[in-house]
């Protein structure tokens, strides 16, 4: 007897369709899985043979065959146990599924029949929607995960048992229902938290309405950490797409929270400064979303960025500048969204104290040379926004005011945005993405400014590369003013958020 | 011919290191050739300091360096009257301000932002005066003291640890070559050419930075550091010790508060040493830039260098407006940014 049951994998972060066809011979008993199981897919015999024993079915003592075609496709994980078992099932004990339309199969068995959840529902839903499959079949918990993605009838299946039942039209189940929108940030302030600091939370919001990179030089204890996990709280909501992008992202790592749910804010994704080339970008065998991607829509925080990896740090390159990750493995390459916000902090020097008010530095100058040598131009190239944050005293963090909540610093980020929106007609762009092409249509100047610019390029020694720079913040500042041309005050206000251009710090005795 | 042997003979005197006694019996008119044999070296040791002598000479020709006797009346005056002066000078640079009015200025390697800006404020003023800062091409306070007057237009010596022709501290390159390019000023050393930077190589050569001048301040120091040894060095010969005062709890002034403790006298401008020097200082043109009300405002608050949330407190400005502000106040060249979000005046 033959059977064939449609079940689903994960590639990278997206689902891909996977026949599970279940042979039973008459010969010799034995139980085969071929078709490129890992060794997850190859332990699921063991599950399944329990399984359907302790669901008090019987496991056919003959010759199994399994295959999971497309056989080019390598198979991972425990999501086939159902599936399989299911195939088994209808291939011995002659289930016939009472329906007529197609259906999916997923699900992880445990020994005693009952079913676990799986990684990757909701990717593995919309490629179920795309393909036309109207019915699906996943575990309970991960059930209103499934049921996220519309126009396909999702079954939250609790054991073995169920499933058959239902599939024998022995009894009714109804259809999961979507699951509510969650929170990924354990962390959630507020910009009016920091006291002070104003140039800096200025320029998170310049930041956060061009979508342009930002780096925070200053001393420790001064507040970079808080400014950036705040980051979240200004920038705009994620759009139902963006949304969707970022949910499957996580359901795929299996970092969705019990129960599922789409992720409605902005990831902030901060790893320590220890990681891996394959934890930063994605990877081993069966890539898995790395930082960048679980940042993706979002902001990615780099604190002591001097201290990461070289290697890790260079890997950045190329995602910031498509918002893509190709990997690429004997098996095909594998593509994942990565458009974060980097946002990245560092100290002025090894000691820290450079340009503190108090206490004085003991860093050779050679020594604070080598420490900002650490980070390659290339990828210095990529960040916009370069300020400074200093310690403040406590008497300056007494008179300081309040700050602005982040609500109404948000709302001013939209209608900002709208204001971009509307100059990029295709899909997502903020003015921190645009080609260097794109400069000269967009950052229209007016002879009199182009002047201004000249002066200020000669004033302050800047290079060609920090020219551009210069203008795309300008852009932006002009953009929340809803001005629809580069204004004069815009160049003079960006100059201020290019520190690092301006190298006055790095001479450690001027 | 003459000539060369002279100076061969000199740099091997140098060489011997024993400075005191070539003094006393150059004093008593004694030819080279008489103080080499009075001084009773080995034959040996006389052989290989000449043939060492012969190299250095060889060497400071290719290199354009500049052998500057004791004999020679291109020898700094003051430096002669020391107990142990160099029994000669290399010189890379432009060696006609060696005579010139010169005060010395030490400092610590690690200097706060007080002593950085305290060295600028004292420099700047007696550059424009006319006279020329003596230090010793280290880290910190030296750098911050030569690179200050030779931006404001001055003349400066650095008394070197290692041979001229060393680049240490690597760092100070471009102000080395500043140095000599702009032909104001020079560096100096005693030690021979290639001579590496060696620990004992700095307290000694801290007695040629006060003995080449008749005053030495000391801006930022603590108790066991280079700049006090220079102090002590200034006393023994004989010169005056200033020192700029601190605050009691920062450990770079422990060594300038003892000095005034024991005497020295206190510096609280470059007005103080000027005195000294019996210079009527030039009346600092208050220049009245034209600004407008903003721009005054934050001018008037930068009477001292001050944070920027600090100004923006007072001046109750938005940030975005201020940011503005700033840039225009530094295109006129009014202001400058520091380290840390600082701001201050350009003149100082």
């Amino acid at each position: 007897m033959l059977a064939k049951v449609l079940s689903a994998t994960l590639l990278g972060i997206e689902g891909a369709l996977v026949d599970v066809e279940v042979d039973i011979s008459n010969g010799l008993p034995s139980f085969t899985i071929v078709g490129l199981p890992d060794q997850a897919v190859q332990e699921s015999r063991e599950r399944i043979r329990s399984a359907i024993k302790n669901s008090d079915f019987n496991f056919p003592v003959k010759r199994i065959t399994v295959n999971l075609a497309p056989a080019d496709i390598k198979k991972e994980g425990p999501a086939f146990d159902l599936p399989i078992a299911i195939g088994i099932l209808m291939a011995s004990e002659g289930i016939i599924p009472r329906l007529e339309e197609p259906f999916l199969i997923v699900g992880e068995l445990s020994l005693d029949g009952s079913i676990r959840p799986v990684n990757g529902i909701i990717s593995m839903a919309i490629m179920s929607k795309e393909l036309g499959i109207p019915i699906m079949f996943v575990p309970y918990e991960n059930s209103s995960e499934a049921a996220l993605i519309p126009g396909i009838k999702v079954y939250g299946i609790k054991n073995l048992t169920e499933i058959v039942q239902y599939l024998n039209g022995n009894i009714t189940l109804a259809p999961a229902s979507p699951a509510k929108s969650i929170r990924i940030n354990e962390f959630i302030g507020d910009f009016s938290d920091i006291k002070g600091q104003e140039s800096a939370k200025r320029a998170l919001e310049i930041a956060a309405c061009g979508f342009h990179n930002v780096i925070m030089v200053g001393p420790p204890g001064s507040g970079k950490t808080m400014l950036a996990q705040r980051l979240p709280t200004i920038l705009p909501p994620l759009t139902e797409e963006e949304a969707l992008e970022v949910t499957k992202i996580y359901s795929s790592a299996g970092l969705l929270p019990k129960g599922g749910g789409i992720i409605e804010e902005r990831p902030f994704r901060a790893p320590h400064h220890s990681i891996s080339l394959a934890g930063m970008v994605g990877g081993t065998s069966n890539p898995r979303p790395g930082e960048i991607s679980l940042a993706h829509n979002g902001v990615l925080f780099l604190d002591e960025f001097p201290e990461f990896r070289r290697d890790v740090l260079e890997a950045l390159r190329q995602p910031m500048e498509d918002g893509t990750l190709v990997i690429s493995r004997a098996h095909g390459s594998i593509r994942f969204p990565a458009r974060f916000m980097l946002v990245a902090s560092m100290n002025p020097c090894p000691c820290g104290y450079l340009g503190d008010t108090k206490k004085a530095c003991t860093c050779s100058p050679y020594q604070v040379e080598r420490y900002f040598g650490k980070i390659s131009g290339p990828i210095l190239d990529r960040i916009d926004i370069q300020i400074e944050v200093p310690r403040l005293e406590t008497d300056t963090l007494i008179k300081s005011n309040p700050g602005e909540k982040s609500e109404s610093i948000r709302s001013r980020i939209k209608k900002a945005r709208e204001f971009q929106s509307y100059r990029f007609k295709e899909g997502f762009r903020a003015n921190g993405l645009m080609l260097p092409s794109e400069l000269k249509k967009y950052c229209k100047l007016t002879p009199s400014i182009e002047s201004l610019l000249r002066e200020i390029v000669d004033r302050f020694h800047l290079s060609a590369r920090s020219y551009d720079k210069l203008l795309k913040v300008a852009r932006t500042i002009a953009d929340l003013g809803e001005s629809e041309l580069i204004r004069e005050e815009d160049i003079l206000e960006a100059i201020q958020y290019r520190v690092l251009d301006r190298k006055y710090w790095e001479k450690k005795f001027s | 011919m003459g000539e060369e042997v002279f100076i061969i003979d000199w740099l091997l005197l140098n060489l011997t290191g024993k400075y005191r006694a070539i003094k006393e019996l150059l004093s008593r008119n004694y030819s080279t050739e008489e103080i080499i044999s009075f001084l009773g070296l080995e034959r040996e040791r006389l052989s290989s300091l000449r043939k060492r002598a012969e190299q250095e000479y060889k060497k400071s020709l290719e290199l354009g360096i500049e052998l500057i006797p004791i004999s020679s009346d291109e020898y700094p005056v003051l430096l002669r009257e020391i107990p142990d002066p160099p029994a000669l000078l290399y010189v890379l640079g432009e060696k006609v301000w060696l005579n010139c009015n010169f005060i010395s200025v030490v400092g610590t390697r690690r200097p706060t932002r007080y002593g950085i800006t305290a060295t600028r404020m004292i420099v700047s003023r007696l550059v424009e005066n006319g006279i020329g800062i003596v230090s010793g091409f280290a880290y910190g306070i030296d750098t911050v003291a030569h690179t200050e007057a030779i931006n404001g237009g001055g003349y400066t010596i650095g008394v070197l640890g290692t041979g001229v022709d060393i680049v240490y501290p690597k760092v100070n390159k471009a102000l080395r070559r500043d140095i000599i390019e702009s032909k104001r000023g020079c560096l100096i050393s005693e030690f021979p050419l290639g001579d590496n930077p060696e620990s004992w190589h700095f307290p000694r050569r801290n007695r040629i930075i006060s003995g080449l001048t008749q005053i030495t301040v000391v801006i930022e120091a603590s108790l066991k550091s280079g700049a006090m040894i220079t102090a002590g060095y200034a006393l023994e010969q004989g010169r005056e010790v200033f020192a700029v005062p601190g605050n009691i709890d920062s450990e770079n002034s422990q060594g300038t508060n003892q000095l005034i403790k024991e005497g020295a006298k206190p510096v609280t401008s470059g007005d103080d040493i000027l005195e000294e020097f019996n210079i009527i200082p030039k009346i600092n043109t208050v220049r009245l830039p034209e600004l407008t009300e903003e721009e005054a405002v934050i001018w008037n608050i930068l009477n001292e260098p001050r944070l920027e949330d600090d100004i923006l407190n007072i001046s109750g400005l938005d940030i975005s407006k201020f940011n503005i502000i700033i840039t225009r106040l530094e295109l006129k060249g009014l202001i400058e940014r520091l380290p840390g979000r600082m701001l201050r005046r350009r003149d100082g």
